[in-house]
């Protein structure tokens, strides 16, 4: 019992950081539009060019390419010049862009084997992190 | 199809769930021949790792038969007896290319954790938790294995299948430690931990050219599988100070090489277990540092220390000052399987890597709640239980 009410205060203060430091890193409200969103892909800049255009064809998105240092690709950057898209399906497409770009597909993890998902405040926590995992973070 | 699922601290049930589809064109479909326990499992079982959902299937280390395969797929084919690497590797981004495949930039389809957590996402890993993409584990009777032409490895003929299951995980992350942390030919290594991965650690140490390598654990039924499968010399670290007779057993020195296989759940004795252990149990401090302070106390001047035990957060009193002080060189990986693995199974076959004494016990897949219990209070001389669906 001691065990498990400590892991649920360790749950509660992960979701509490995630919460907070996704909140600082990419929302909407806070920062729109002034930071751009970057990746590196590897691949070079004319074929991250070529490729681009039917990936992040938004007009109201800006995109920016330049050669990375040391044979390492390219430095792919965007932002949203209006508001929308907003930074999470921003991030969202630029992650998927270069996916598509280094391996061709979209790796996807749903639909998968689990065992009964029983409803706990712990449960509920994860399954709205995961929810945003794909489209939160640092980048 | 059954499957051993994680349901709550300390607790885990095997359980109907849906099989594994084929979702991506390069997976494929894997028959689970064995599976087997590891050490870094206990972190979630007990709940240090809290992103762990009940349900989820445990399990990264493991061999099967391929049973499906996906439409990109080139080096599999149905039949393949494979092992696959526990790490998810993409095998085309900038890391993979350098082949430290356990860095993948796509690999894990939940990066805003890790990178919320460490700054960067690592790759994907299976069963380990949805910090590592929440991919189904491999304690169940079939497994998905994305990017299956990088990550899965068709098995010789001459390996049986509980030597090859090492070449899963236990091998490639010894050899992450002891390839990369740059063990030259007459050092002295020591490594904390005589699991199957300090084993393998220390086997991997010889084969980079270590005069000497002592093992350093509490358990003799592991310190006697170091001495006889690797002619490791061992230390208990219950009978004796470590510090001093690694400094009696190097002339003064200190070990050349450190290699950490111990992990967020280290022990020691006194009051710095103590210490630890009300830090964690309070979420002050998210690991137990015993061995890798020990580690980096004891290693030479200017010498090189090596994690490969798995961490998930932050450690109270780490000894930055020795670190500084004494030139040291500190390095951590998850391991990089698609690297070694071909190099572990071509010594296997030559039967240089003794790995099936570590398959301590063998039971059916309906008897993994019970084999977890055994294997975490090391029951039996448990070195790994593992399963076989």
């Amino acid at each position: 019992m001691r065990t498990t009410t400590a892991l649920a205060a360790g749950g509660l203060a992960l979701a509490v950081v995630l919460a907070w430091r996704w909140r600082g890193a990419g929302d909407d409200e806070a920062a729109p539009d002034e930071r751009w969103l970057v990746l590196t892909v590897d691949r070079p800049p004319e074929e991250v060019a070529a490729e681009l255009s039917g990936l992040l064809t938004d007009e109201a998105v800006e995109v920016a390419i330049r050669p990375a240092p040391g044979d390492r690709g390219s430095e792919l950057a965007v932002r949203a010049v209006g508001g929308t898209p907003s930074r999470d399906d921003l991030r969202a497409a630029l992650r998927e862009a270069k996916q598509l770009m280094e391996v061709g597909e979209v790796l996807r993890v749903d639909p998968r084997p689990a065992g009964r998902r029983a409803a706990t405040p712990m449960g509920k926590a994860m399954d709205v992190a995961t929810s945003f995992a794909g489209r939160k973070g640092v980048l | 199809m059954k499957a051993l699922c994680w349901t709550g601290v300390n607790e885990t049930s095997v359980e109907s769930v849906p099989d594994p589809e084929i979702l991506n064109a390069h997976d494929v479909i894997v028959r689970v021949r064995l599976s087997t326990t590891c050490g870094s499992d206990l972190h979630l079982l007990g709940g240090y790792i809290p992103a762990m959902r009940a349900g989820d299937v445990l399990g990264h280390e493991f061999l099967g038969d391929v049973v499906e395969v996906g439409s990109a797929v080139r080096k599999h084919r149905v039949g393949d007896r494979v092992v696959v690497s526990s790490f998810i590797a993409c095998g085309r981004c900038a890391y993979c290319r350098r082949e430290l495949y356990s860095l993948c930039d796509n690999g894990n389809p939940n990066p805003a954790i890790t990178e919320t957590l460490w700054g960067f996402a690592p790759g994907g890993c299976y069963g380990y938790s949805h910090a590592m993409g929440g991919f189904a584990g491999s304690h169940a009777e079939y497994i998905r294995v994305p990017y299956a032409d990088v990550g899965a490895f068709a098995v010789p003929d001459g390996i049986n299948d509980t030597t090859a299951l090492f070449a899963s995980d236990a091998a490639p992350t010894g050899w992450t430690g002891a390839d990369l942390v740059g063990i030259e030919p007459g050092d002295v290594v020591a490594v904390w931990g005589a699991g199957a991965v300090g084993q393998m650690a220390a086997l991997a140490a010889r084969t980079r050219g270590a005069e000497r390598v002592i093992v350093i654990d509490r358990l003799p039924e592991r310190l006697a599988q170091a001495e006889r499968y690797v002619g490791a010399e061992t230390l208990d670290y219950s009978a004796e100070n470590v510090p001093q007779a690694l400094r009696e057993l190097t002339g003064g020195r200190g070990p050349d090489v450190c290699l950490e296989a111990v992990g967020m759940e280290a022990h020691s004795a006194g009051l710095q277990h103590v210490y630890d252990q009300v830090k964690q149990q309070l979420r002050i401090q998210t690991d137990r540092g015993a061995a890798v302070r020990e580690a980096i106390h004891s290693c030479r001047k200017g010498g090189r220390v090596f994690v490969l035990g798995v961490y998930v957060g932050v450690l109270d009193t780490f000894p930055l000052g020795a670190v500084m002080n004494k030139g040291l060189t500190v390095r951590g990986a998850q391991m990089h399987g698609q690297r070694y693995i071909p190099e572990i199974l071509a010594r296997m076959e030559r039967g240089e890597v003794p790995s099936a004494h570590l398959a301590t016990h063998v039971m059916p897949l309906d008897d993994g709640p019970k084999g977890y219990q055994m294997f975490k209070a090391k029951e039996d001389g448990c070195v790994r239980a593992v399963f076989r669906p």
